[in-house]
């Protein structure tokens, strides 16, 4: 009996049992859409954090105040303020740090914005003007603030669209004042729209420069003069180690710092950023991928068990074939194909659903979903394995059956 | 068997040469070394044949030296109570079962040291089977019933596969129920689909286990004119039975009880 034959005649047993088929691929089937999405998920979330944290800016270190090596009392990042705009000055010199290319300090704070009667409450940032290098920001209208306007400590300030649009509606801010804790800002320009980084909507904040920043919310109390962090980009990637080394040393020797285990800063780069919050969604990839399996490996006892049923109920059948000439060999094929198909259609109604929910889903729950290629084939792939290898047993047993035994059982 | 020699009236030219040809085909097939071949050969042979049961600890004897020749063309009942080995015998004749110990030539080829898949190739090419419940497939239209034998002897070609197996059904009287299911058809129907199956490969045998067991009497006639008719076209007809009616029919009958051979006696017809 060739191939061809043996196809057509398990296809045809199949349809018989349409029923018990169906349910039977819905085991395998289940398991398929699980894979499928979970690692589209996991795709998806890896790729939507990798892509936030390079929006952040190429080339970039940053600079916290607080440490993480020392010992006796710590308090977390940024708990304390050692971080001065001396400091970040420092940094800028060319001699000194020859792989740094651009530094600017940030001080931050949220502050009520009010214009005319709207309000709206932001975070606004104290900046030098390479803020918008450093962070590839561009301003769309208007124009940015310059060195001469932190020389002057200028009233000035860049809006992101967030801002704009809650306090000026659709009408364009350039152009307008608002009032910043008491004290009104002329509007110079409007920054280009980035969307939502790993933490935060980069178009909800307000830049000024840094200088006013100090003057606004950094001149009193105990921090004065004290920034939230440093940015710093590198003249390249491949000189982010040097710039990393620079600016360590060059703070170690400001901070009169011997021990470098003591230092009361900071120096994160940004690709430690990426690889930590990628090595957990990939954590988290592997874990539900293995749930997944599980519900595979279910489906595949699913279709080792209806087999063995069907090679019960067709015990006679079998005998009767034994009888006109098919071979252990041929019978065993036959059932292998059955096993097969199951699990291939299984794979592929499991592909379609699991494509079509990484279409859909992600209009409900804010996830995006990969659709991977390599998931798909390589479901499809698993499936066919997995009824060919839960078809075995049962397929055996068939093959095994002696054709008297099984002519004469009822 | 001398009597048996002198009761066959048939030409053995014709059929001798045949067997001898089918023989070469199958030992080639089975890629067996230096086949017996013998023109003067009976189609069956068994020499001293037993075959015996283990259940448990307990052994059961179901056949004893059972000596029997069945030459091409004979119409030959094997008569027996149930319990009598009749099923027994019927399952080596039909290599479904090998002996315990003796032989069993068949064509001349010892088929007692077979594998399964030897005897798989022989019972495809060598037996047509009939059975007491028809054994048909339900899902399946008769013709594609007829058929599956052609499909285990590998013959590919569609058309042709069609064309013999309507041929089949023509020589039972089913010309005008190729397309129908078993469920569609009377029990003396299926069996002619039964019949048709078993002729479908050109067998040296057909076998036939109770084949009216399960039919009303005037389909059991038909069904007995069919295989009076196979036996008058040449063929070896071998009826296994418990009723004399039926056995009386044939042209020879083997009794037996409790795995012994009672008697051999030819009916002139």
């Amino acid at each position: 009996m060739n191939w061809i034959e043996t196809i057509k005649s398990a296809l045809d047993s199949l349809v018989e049992r349409r029923t018990r088929s169906l349910l039977t691929m819905l085991g395998i089937l289940i398991g398929i859409v699980a894979v499928i999405l979970t690692v589209g998920l996991g795709e998806g979330a890896q790729g939507k954090v990798s892509s936030a944290i390079s929006s952040l800016g190429t080339n970039l270190l940053i600079v916290t105040p607080g440490s993480v090596s020392t010992g006796g009392i710590r308090g977390g990042l940024g708990s304390s303020s050692t971080l001065t705009l001396a400091d970040a000055n420092a940094l800028n010199s060319k001699v000194d740090c020859p792989d740094i290319a651009y530094v600017s300090a940030v001080m931050q704070k949220n502050l009520l914005l009010t214009a005319g009667s709207a309000n709206w409450t932001a975070p606004v940032q104290g900046v030098s003007p390479s803020y918008l290098t450093i962070r590839d920001r561009q301003v769309v209208s208007g124009k940015a603030f310059t060195q001469n306007d932190v020389t002057t400590h200028a009233d000035v300030a860049l809006v992101g669209s967030t801002v704009a649009q809650n306090l000026f509606g659709f009408s364009s801010p350039v152009g307008q004042t608002m009032n910043l804790a008491g004290v009104p800002f002329t509007i110079i320009g409007e920054l280009n729209t980035a969307g939502a980084s790993a933490n935060a909507n980069q178009d909800n904040t307000v830049l000024i420069p840094v200088t006013t920043g100090e003057d606004l919310f950094g001149a009193r109390g105990p921090y004065a003069n004290s920034v939230s962090s440093i940015l710093i980009s590198a003249k390249s990637s491949s000189a982010m180690g040097a710039a990393y080394e620079e600016a360590n040393s060059l703070l170690l020797q400001r901070h009169a710092i011997t021990n470098p285990s003591q230092a009361d800063f900071t120096i994160t780069p940004q690709t430690s950023l990426l690889s930590t919050a990628t090595s957990v969604s990939k954590t988290l990839t592997v874990l539900l991928v293995g749930i997944a399996a599980i519900a595979l490996l279910v489906g595949g006892i699913g279709v080792m068990n209806i087999m063995l049923v069907s090679v019960t109920e067709r015990i006679r059948e079998i005998g009767l074939r034994k009888a006109l000439g098919a071979t252990p060999g041929v019978i065993l094929r036959q059932f292998l194909i059955e096993a097969t198909v199951l699990g291939i259609l299984g794979g592929i109604f499991g592909v379609a659903i699991g494509v079509i929910g990484a279409l859909v889903l992600p209009h409900f729950v804010s996830q995006p979903i990969a659709i991977s290629s390599l998931a798909i084939t390589g479901s499809v792939v698993v499936a066919a394995g997995i009824g060919l290898i839960f078809g075995v047993y049962p397929a055996s047993r068939a093959a095994r059956l002696s054709p008297i035994d099984a002519l004469r059982s009822e | 068997m001398e009597n048996n020699e002198t009761s066959r009236d048939r030409p053995n030219q014709y059929t001798d040469t045949q067997t001898d040809m089918k023989t070469a085909e199958i030992a080639t097939s089975l890629k067996l070394a230096n086949p017996v071949l013998r023109s003067n050969a009976p189609l069956i042979e068994l020499e001293s044949v037993y075959k015996t049961y283990k259940m448990g600890a307990m052994e059961v004897r179901a056949l004893e030296d059972i000596n029997l020749n069945i030459d091409t063309g004979e119409y030959v009942a094997i008569m027996g109570q149930s319990g009598s080995g009749k099923s027994t015998l019927m399952h080596i004749l039909g290599c479904l079962d090998v002996p315990t110990s003796g032989t069993y030539r068949l064509n001349g080829i010892d088929v007692g040291k077979m594998d399964d898949n030897q005897l798989a190739q022989i019972r495809n090419r060598q037996i047509g089977f009939v059975f007491q419940q028809f054994h048909l497939l339900p899902r399946l239209p008769a013709w594609k019933n007829v058929e599956l034998p052609l499909l285990y002897a590998g013959e590919r070609n569609h058309t042709s596969r069609r064309e013999k197996a309507e041929r089949a059904l023509a020589a039972v009287g089913l010309k005008d129920r190729i397309s129908h299911r078993p469920t569609e058809l009377s029990g003396g129907q299926q069996q002619r689909v039964a019949i048709a199956r078993a002729l479908v490969t050109n067998p040296s045998i057909i076998l036939a286990d109770e084949p009216t067991g399960n039919l009303a009497s005037t389909q059991a006639d038909e069904i007995m004119g069919i295989f009076e008719s196979l036996h008058q076209q040449g063929r070896t007809v071998i009826i296994i039975t418990h009723e004399p009616d039926i056995a009386n029919r044939a042209h020879r009958l083997v009794r037996i009880r409790d795995g012994h051979m009672l008697g051999d006696e030819v009916h002139q017809q």
